[in-house]
This record gives structure tokens, sequence and C-alpha cells, in this order.
């Protein structure tokens, strides 16, 4: 057997173990191992790599970001900024046709600023907005839809986790990136709002009726969520005008939404050892499978499967569009049973150096910030889509009363307008990139 | 026997995390500290450039040297210190699709080979970072900016490698017995 052979036999090992529900990171890291000890022949290679590579993936300046993004947004939930803004949103919301669910929508974009993670944003605003939406008679399937798709947008609107890893991996700017995700948030939110007042007006009894709330009182509930927005600017604004690294913004940020929750008093001695429960635990998921990836991908680098596909795929001439359109499926897919983090590891170092070959008419750094766009948004899409779809289930362990085949029913309307957004970021690529032109 | 373990193990797989936690606060606050500095001094250089104003207390601040070597160092130890909580409260990503359709009997069995695994790579990860450390202890290298042993670090992060051996030790124990006795495992909570 060829190392090609080794290589590509390899992934058939890590998708039978993942499938046998072995921990992600662990089937990378183990397949890497043998897979690195059967090319070389023994175990020295590996061994010898081990004594540092641990050490030096787990110490990586870049990836530093990751513990404090997450602190960051452990501390926004804590700091009492998920009730500010969905305040404020249903103030200038509320009383329109399904307009609550659009407030929550506007909330979750607004809190996806300041947090990193789907999960944590749709956990976070679920238990602020479901009571609303219930109260003023919105059906299950809209409120959980609702809930299950905007937590969506803590990744979409940075800072986000996952691009941050994207970024790390195609060897792109992350503050590009970051600034790259700004419009496609954006175009996110405005297409599930779209979404929502389309369902109302299909099903009318879906959205109950809000009194409107005096302009006084709105701009009242607007200023309580100045902390949010001086959280966002500061370190979006600090790491894209070049003030510090992403590192530095992400401890800034912590710093500031820590301080804001001490003040509103939600950050006490306990809810601060929770906040490290949670910090731990999604850290310490993120850099098993980031070890293992890393091993996993040393040791396809030695079978030259990624050049070799990629060069393979470059040579038969086919449409470059073709190709992404394949590939974005392929993500599509995948995200319905993956983890979005796990599958971005997994498929980047492959997909990314051939996607690279293909002319798209646009230069590499373009085309990393585009991709990576993209396929943050397929990957995301996999969050909210059955049966593994996490927002869904973190949805629904809030309101046990709504079943989840109608939290399934509700979501879709959402998932449409993703697919929607990404055919028209796929076919105009200048509404990714246009920010980053106008910034940098 | 392995039920009297439970809550020590929890007790230490959480010290483990809450430690990490404490780090992790320290490298916040250590960072916040730099750029704070690192502002006020290109504050006070612009006021002295734009305005002919010079105000010394600005000029004399600056970013703390070695901070990034100090951040680098700060997460080997969170992470490692991180790992060992992951385990023991399942919360490794994994993908529950397929095992979905087997009985109970079989997913258990596929508990004790999934952290019988575990614990093989946290032996083997831990036991060659042990052997990455005698290295730069034996080699006696220093940090570019502080000057200080990287070993320091090596050896700091031990202490999480050494914990997660233990808890993962334990996670084999807990799901052979509950593959014995037929008991369910606390449930798996992979989250991303």
């Amino acid at each position: 057997m060829s190392n090609f052979d080794i290589g590509l036999w390899s992934f058939a090992v890590v998708l039978a173990l993942i499938f046998m529900r072995m921990p992600i990171g662990l089937s990378m890291l183990m397949v890497g191992i043998g897979g690195n000890a059967l090319v070389i022949g023994d175990f020295s290679m590996i061994s010898g790599l081990l004594k540092n590579l641990t050490y030096g993936q787990f110490s990586s300046y870049s990836l530093s970001i990751v513990p404090l993004f997450l602190l960051m947004g452990q501390f926004a939930t804590l700091g009492g900024m998920s009730t500010a803004l969905f305040k404020a949103a249903e103030a200038f919301l509320g009383h329109k046709k399904g307009g609550v669910a659009m407030a929550s929508v506007g909330a979750c974009a607004g809190f996806g600023a300041i947090c990193g993670s789907s999960l944590a944003t749709a956990a976070t605003m679920g238990q602020v907005a479901l009571p609303e939406l219930r109260r003023y008679g919105y059906s299950g399937a809209l409120s959980t839809g609702t809930l299950a798709a905007g937590g969506t947008l803590g990744i979409l609107i940075p800072p986000s986790v996952i691009l941050v890893i994207y970024a790390i991996l195609a060897e792109q700017n992350v503050a590009k990136l970051f600034v790259a995700a700004f419009i496609p948030g954006l175009l996110a939110m405005l297409g599930y709002m779209l979404a929502i007042a389309i369902y109302v007006r299909v099903f009318p009894n879906s959205g109950g009726v809000r009194p409107a709330v005096p302009m006084r009182e709105r701009f009242t509930a607007l200023r309580a969520v100045w902390p949010v927005l001086l959280v966002f600017i500061v370190v979006i604004g600090g790491i894209y005008q070049g003030l510090f690294t992403p590192t530095q913004g992400a401890a800034v940020g912590a710093f500031g939404t820590g301080l804001i929750a001490w003040m509103n008093g939600g950050l006490t001695w306990r809810s601060l050892m929770d906040a490290f429960k949670g910090t731990a635990m999604t850290t310490g998921m993120i850099f098993l499978i980031v070890l293992g990836a890393a091993v996993y991908n040393g040791f396809l680098a030695l079978t030259q499967v990624p050049q070799e596909v990629a060069g393979f795929v470059g040579a038969q001439g086919y449409n470059p569009w073709l190709v992404l359109t394949i590939v974005l499926i392929a993500y599509l897919l995948f995200g319905c049973i993956m983890d979005s983090l796990s599958m971005i590891l997994l498929t980047v170092p492959i997909f990314f150096p051939m996607m690279m070959l293909l002319d798209f008419g646009m230069s590499a750094e373009e085309f990393g910030l585009w991709f990576g766009i993209l396929v943050l948004i397929v990957v995301e899409v996999g969050l909210i889509t059955p049966p593994v779809g996490m927002n869904l289930f973190v949805i629904n362990t809030l309101s046990r009363d709504i079943p989840i085949s109608e939290t399934f029913k509700g979501v879709l309307p959402f998932v449409i307008t993703d697919l929607l957004r990404v055919v028209i970021l796929v076919v105009f690529p200048s509404i990714t990139l246009y920010a980053v032109k106008l910034l940098f | 026997m392995i039920k009297l373990l439970e809550r020590p193990m929890a007790a230490l797989a959480w010290f483990s995390a809450f430690v990490g936690g404490v780090v992790l606060i320290a490298v916040m606050l250590m960072t916040t500290v730099s750029v704070a500095g690192m502002s006020a001094s290109k504050l006070g250089k612009l006021l002295k450039k734009s305005y002919d104003t010079v105000i010394d207390p600005l000029l004399a601040l600056g970013p703390i040297s070695g901070e990034t070597e100090m951040v680098e160092a700060g997460m080997a130890f969170i992470i490692f210190a991180f790992l060992p909580i992951v385990t023991l409260n399942r919360g490794h990503a994994e993908v529950a699709i397929l095992t979905g359709f087997f009985g109970k009997g079989f997913n258990r069995l596929i508990d004790v080979v999934a952290d019988g695994l575990m614990l093989a790579v946290a032996v083997l990860l831990g036991y060659q970072h042990y052997l990455g450390t005698m290295d730069k202890f034996n080699n006696g290298e220093i940090s570019w900016i502080l000057y200080y042993p990287i070993w320091w670090g090596y050896g700091a992060a031990l202490f999480g490698a050494v914990i997660w051996v233990i808890i993962a030790a334990y996670c084999v124990l807990r799901s052979g017995r509950a593959l014995l006795t037929g008991q369910s495992l606390p449930s798996s909570g992979a989250v991303h």
C-alpha cells in the first residue's frame, strides 16, 4: 500500500471511528498517530513529535483567543445584557406583526456581537425571550424555531470561535475575517426577520399582538444596551485598527464583560465557578479536537493526499463553481450529523488547498475570506437541522411543553433563508468582501 | 469501591478546572493591564508629537514585557488543566447518530472502548509531554524575552496532564462497572 493509499484509507477509518461514537478529537489523534507510524515504518517520528506538539498546540498564541472569547461569552451571559438587548429590541419591534419574534432575532444578533458561540447565544436568549414569546401568544413552533435560528447569529456575527480556527487552518487574517463576516451576519438577521414576517402572514394564528411602546420608553430601553455596544466597538474596533492583537482584544473583552456582569450583580462567587466550568468544558473539548486535527493533518501531509487531491481536481478542468457547489453541499449534509468545529478541522486542510487552485476571478486572499464565510454559514446550518442540530435541542430543553417535532417545523423557514443567503453570497462575492475592501 | 471514588474524582477534576480558571483570569487581567499600559504610552507619544504636551507618567508606561510569552505558557497550563473535567463529564464531541440504533448493552461496550482509548491517549500524551519537559530541563533552553527556562511552562502543564490520566483511568472503571452492572452513565453533554 502506497503512502497515498494509506492517507486515503485513513479517512474511512476516522469516519468509522467517529460513527462508532468515539470522541472526534480522539479518533483523529489515534488515526494520525497510527498512520504516521505506518508511513514512517515505526513510532520514532511521532513519539518525537508528541514531546512538543501537545504543548505547542495548547500554548499557541493565536489559539489563546478561544478560551478568552469563551470566558467573555460566559460573562456576557451573567451580565444581564441578554435582557437589556431583548427589551430594547422589543420596544422598537414588539408591536409589529411577528414583532416579538423579530425582536428576539435582533437581540440574538446583539448578543452575538459579544459572544462567539451559537449554543450560548441560543441558551441565553432562549431563557429571556421564550417566556415573552409565549406570553404574547406566539406558537411553540415559531418561538422555538426563531430562537434556535437566532442562536446561530452568535457565531455568524463576530467575534466567532469558528472563524478563529478557520483563520489558523487557512492562514487567513482573523481581523479581516471578522470584518468580512459582518455584512453576511446582518443579512442573516434581516433574512430571519423577513422569514418571521412571511410566516406570521401565512399562519396568522402563530403570532400574537403586543401594544406599542411610547417613543420615550423605547429610547430608555435602548440606553441600557450601551455596555454591549461599547464592548463590541472596543474589541472588534481595536482588533481591526491594529491597536491590539485578537488575543489582547479577547482579554479586554472578557475583562469588560466581566466588569459589567459584576456591576450588574450577576457575577458572584458561585456564578464565577459556573463560568469557569462552562469555559473549561468547551475549551477542553475544542482543544482535544484541535490537537487531534494537528496530529492527523501532519500525517496527511506526509502522505501527500491534500496536495495530490488538489492537483487532481485542478488538472481536471472542472468548473470551479460546480466544485464549490459540491463542497458546500457536502458541508451541509455533514453538518446535519457532525459538529461544526470538528468538520472544519477535519475538512479545511483538504478542501482549502484544492479550492485555492480553482479560479474564481479573485485574489487568493479574497478567496480565503469569502470561502471562510461561506463555510461558516453552511456548517452553522447544521446547528438548526435535524437530527443533531444542537441549537434545536438546547431550545427544546428550555421549553419542555413544546414537542421537538414542532421545533423542527418552526425552524424550517429559517433554514430556507439560510440556504438562500448562501446562494446570494456565492453569486455575489462582493457582498462579503465589500466591508474588507472598505476598511483595509 | 468505584462508587466511593465518584466524589473525590469529581472534586479532583473540578479542582483542576478551578485552578485553570484562576490562571485564565490572571492571563486576562495581565493582558488587559498590558493593553492599558500600551495605550497610555501611545497616547503620551501622540500628545507629545501632535500637541507638544509632555505628560511624563503616560510616557513612562508601556506594555508588560514578555506578555505574549506569559500568555502562551499560561494557556498551555490552562488547557491541560481543563481536560480532566471534560473527560469526567463526557463532554468530548462525538456523533451518536448511528449508535442510537444499537442496544444499551452495545452502547455501554462502546463507552468502555472509548474510555479505554481516551486513557491510552492521555497516558501517551502525558508521558511524551513529560519526556519533552525533561528534554527542556536538560538542554536548559530559555525563552526569548523573559529568559525564563522553557521547562517551567512544560513542567507546570504536567499538573493537568497527570490529573487527566487519573480521571481517564477512573472513567474506564466507571464505564466498565456500568457495562457489568447495566447501570447507566451520566449522560454526555457534547457542546459546540
